[in-house]
């Protein structure tokens, strides 16, 4: 009798789960244990239920041991607790119910902006938009670990559709009444917009629909950049050359400018999503990188010190005076602890931008690919810019704070010459920083010598006060105002916007653009 | 695809790399061999635009790599030797950014970079941040962005640098399989693998071609071995006097033994004419051998240029042209 072991044919063997080794990392991958995120999302809740609940009492008269400051303490950092556990927590039932929740916040936002209060409309809208903010928050938590595709798809077109909502009541609100503008239209633009960059980020511009949002929102921009821009120029032309016979009135300040800047942002956030124009992803990973680092998080928390110590100042300036002439706005940035701020702050953020990669080697990989010098030095360039420029932003916060508590209006007209003559002092500081990086690959040596440039760049300042003060007809005077960036600083934030002033600024930004380019091109020489 | 002439660079006082020639074909797969600072890197970095020639002439792709750089960058995937990656950016991340500046169109830039994703095995460590991935993996993802935009050219330094011997055998069976429709030049220390993948081999020493040839050329470059005893002098001299011997390389001797290498022209077998003038000159014969050199064996000869040939070789020797 044959063997069974040789005649009978085998069995089928079960499909192995085995691969060759190479298929599979050296090192075994395991899910992320959630233990830690769900600790602090029990902890969150607790934190929620207390400050909530003490909020609660507190609206309702009752005496409670926890005060409203630290009610909204807890609450906030429970919510922010909550983020967390949603965001790491990929257990199928804690993500739905983080989906559900979110899908609540986006409802009873949308309820609370609208309904009408005290028969005020829009009289809860700020409750309103938090609570839609923080939907946003918890879907994107959500889509972060949905797997089934249509959950995923269901909440990404739900986000899609709410952002151009929002954005098309802002913008066309915005245009048809000023009043709506401010503040409604324009938090509405705005939270629509970061809707919309969810939607487009979360599928990826190689979907069509999403690429084709991303295009969208350029279009919406230059429509609304436009639309201003005509609304703005044409009634006091008309009103000139004698077609209208009533004297329009004040557009352009705020709504125009505003309408134009949330236009131009619209269109910049379009390009970064959907353009594969070198300049545009490079600077989109210069971006990047600054935020994976922590150089731009220490920048922005000692910038925000700096501001909050300048606030601190001004406002007991503000104490001491009864009466405080105009600009208001002009003490707030014209103090010398700025001036220092900006003098570190600019090699911090620009030290490594090519020294780091002439360090590392990446220059080789990156100018071997089809983009040129200049495309890298001017991405550097704009993204250190856009940097620089978003330290300050803090400094609008504190003034909207002003306002507020202050509940005197000041004005604030100066701020926009201010901004544009920053602009430009700050792109001949940031581009002197690119071209002295641009020499070494010591992050240290480039920065520095960009420090010492901005020292120079600031004595000039000084020693402008003294050749003033002993002959103020020398010719130097009127040659030194022109280099001075404090100068620069203390008459935009006058109100008065010199093109003479800022050419000087702009041309340096040229020169040493053009310096670094060259700078680059020479390494093929060595 | 590639066309140099007469190239060299400077680096200062040091002539890194000197007067070279060589063309590499469509579909061709061309090794560079040599030792560290043989002058590799620097014609590899001269091909890719990094760096420009002293002198010369380089075209990739028809197009001047001085003159049109953009051009031959559009058509070129490199892999540099230190694989920089930027340590903040996940594998994917990077890869579609790299597919982005290459110009990969973004209908198929998902799908491209999924490929080379599970053609170059990282497909696992899509979202491991590039600054923790081990040495293999980093030159697997360096080798997934030369290959994002499909590229008609890979220039590759040292591709298999750091891989373990499963990784080295799947990489060099892949570079196989793409040289089909690729035209791949790979600079490597190992002869070994550059044996079992390339058609054409290119020895660069102290800047120089040493060696310009098709492992099936040098596989027929043959060699007679001999070991005779009598005075090395006249054995010699015996040896060049046979006809249709090319050249007598004397390797030394003991003990009134006398060892000679012998090449002849046009690779003719002499070994029984050989035989026969010996025994005529009554010197016994120890050894008589065909043997065929392996690129080893040229290799050794190169690198020990100094020890057989009392001068450095004729510049203008080293101009190999082979098509």
């Amino acid at each position: 009798m044959p063997s069974r072991a040789i005649t009978q044919t085998p069995q089928t063997r079960p499909e192995s789960s085995w691969r060759h080794p190479s298929d599979t990392g050296p090192s075994l991958m395991r899910r992320d244990d959630p233990k830690l995120a769900r600790a602090i999302g029990v902890a969150a809740a607790a934190a929620i239920i207390f400050g909530g609940m003490a909020l609660v009492l507190q609206t309702s008269g009752r005496v409670t041991p926890l005060g409203v400051g630290w009610a909204t303490f807890l609450l906030t950092l429970g919510i922010a607790g909550l983020l967390f556990h949603a965001a790491f927590d990929s257990d199928l039932q804690i993500r739905r119910v983080y989906m559900a929740f979110g899908y609540l916040c986006l409802g009873v936002g949308g309820f609370l902006a609208i309904v009408p209060y005290n028969k005020q409309p829009g009289a809860l809208f700020g409750q309103g938009f938090m609570c839609l903010f923080l939907g946003l928050l918890f879907l994107l938590a959500f889509l972060r670990n949905e797997e089934d595709a249509w959950f995923r798809n269901l909440a990404e077109n739900i986000l899609g559709g709410a952002g151009a909502l929002m954005a098309v009541i802002g913008l066309v609100g915005g245009n048809i009444k000023g009043e709506f503008l401010t503040p409604y239209g324009l938090l509405l633009a705005l939270l629509g917009l970061i809707y919309l960059i969810a939607f487009v980020g979360s599928r990826g511009v190689s979907d069509n629909l999403a690429y084709r949002t991303g295009l969208g929102i350029g279009g919406v921009g230059i429509l609304v950049w436009a639309v201003a821009l005509l609304r703005s120029a044409l009634p006091p032309l008309f009103y000139r050359w004698h077609w209208t016979s009533t004297q329009p009135g004040d557009y352009f300040v705020p709504y125009g400018l505003l309408l134009m800047a949330v236009g131009l942002l619209y269109v910049a956030v379009s390009l970064l999503e959907c353009s594969d124009w070198p300049w545009i992803v490079l600077t989109r990973r210069e971006l990047g990188s600054l935020f994976y680092s922590p150089v731009a998080y220490i920048v922005l928390f000692a910038f925000a010190i700096v501001h909050w110590l300048a606030y601190f100042l001004v406002v007991l300036n503000l104490l001491d005076n009864v009466s405080v002439p105009e600009p208001i706005v002009g003490r707030f940035f014209l103090q010398w602890l700025v001036v220092i701020g900006t003098i570190v702050a600019v090699p911090v953020l620009t030290m490594r931008l090519l020294s780091e990669e002439k360090r590392t080697g990446t220059l080789e990989v990156l100018l071997t690919a089809p983009v040129d010098e200049t495309a890298v030095v001017v991405s550097k360039f704009l993204a250190a810019c856009i940097m620089y420029m978003a330290m300050w932003l803090p400094f609008g916060l504190l003034l909207i704070y002003l306002r507020l508590a202050g509940g005197s209006e000041f004005d604030y007209r100066p701020l926009f010459s201010f901004t544009i003559g920053l602009a430009a002092t700050s792109a001949a500081f940031v581009s002197m920083g690119v071209f002295f990086s641009s020499l070494t690959r010591s992050q240290i040596a480039s920065g520095v010598l960009t420090c010492a440039g901005m020292i120079v760049l600031t004595i000039i300042f000084l020693v402008n006060s003294v050749v003033s003060s002993s002959s103020p007809s020398s010719a130097w005077v009127t040659v030194l105002k022109h280099v001075s960036y404090i100068d620069v600083w203390i008459d935009t934030l006058d109100g008065r916007l010199l093109p003479r002033q800022l050419l000087f600024f702009l041309s340096m930004t040229v020169i040493w653009l053009f310096g670094s380019i060259k700078v680059l091109e020479a390494r093929k020489w060595a | 695809m590639i066309d140099v002439q007469n190239l060299s660079k400077y680096f200062g006082p040091v002539l890194a790399v000197n007067n070279v020639s060589f063309q590499v074909e469509k579909n061709e797969i061309v090794g560079l061999l040599g030792n560290n600072g043989a002058g590799k890197t620097t014609l590899m970095r001269i091909l890719t635009t990094y760096l420009s020639a002293s002198s010369g002439i380089a075209r990739v792709a028809g197009f001047d790599v001085m003159t049109h750089s953009l051009e031959v960058r559009r058509r070129i995937g490199y892999l540099p030797e230190s694989i920089p990656l930027y340590p903040e950016m996940r594998v994917e991340e990077y890869l579609v950014y790299r597919a982005k500046l290459k110009g990969v169109d973004r209908r198929q830039r998902a799908s491209r970079v999924g490929y080379c994703l599970e053609r170059c095995k990282v497909a696992e460590v899509r979202r491991r941040l590039n600054g923790t991935l081990s040495k293999g993996y980093r030159q697997r993802v360096g080798l997934a962005d030369a290959m994002i935009s499909d590229p008609p050219i890979l220039i590759l330094d040292e591709p298999t640098d750091g891989l373990d011997p499963g990784q080295k055998a799947e990489t060099l069976a892949m570079l196989r399989e793409l040289g089909r429709d690729h035209t791949i030049m790979l600079s490597s220390h190992l002869l070994s693998e550059v044996e079992s993948l390339v058609q054409r081999v290119i020895i660069i020493r102290r800047g120089h071609i040493a060696l310009a040839k098709k492992l099936s050329e040098l596989e027929t470059d043959d060699v007679i071995v001999i070991e005779v005893r009598g005075p090395s002098d006249q054995v010699a001299l015996t040896l060049r006097n046979t006809e249709g011997v090319a050249q007598v390389t004397p390797k030394g001797g003991e003990d009134g033994l006398a060892f000679f290498e012998v090449r002849t022209h046009q690779h003719q077998d002499l070994r029984e004419l050989i035989s026969q003038r010996l025994a005529k000159n009554g010197w016994p014969l120890r050894r008589l051998d065909l043997r065929r050199r392996s690129l080893q064996d040229r290799w050794n000869e190169i690198n020990n240029w100094d020890e057989f040939a009392a001068a450095e070789p004729n510049p203008h020797s080293s101009t190999a042209v082979t098509t």
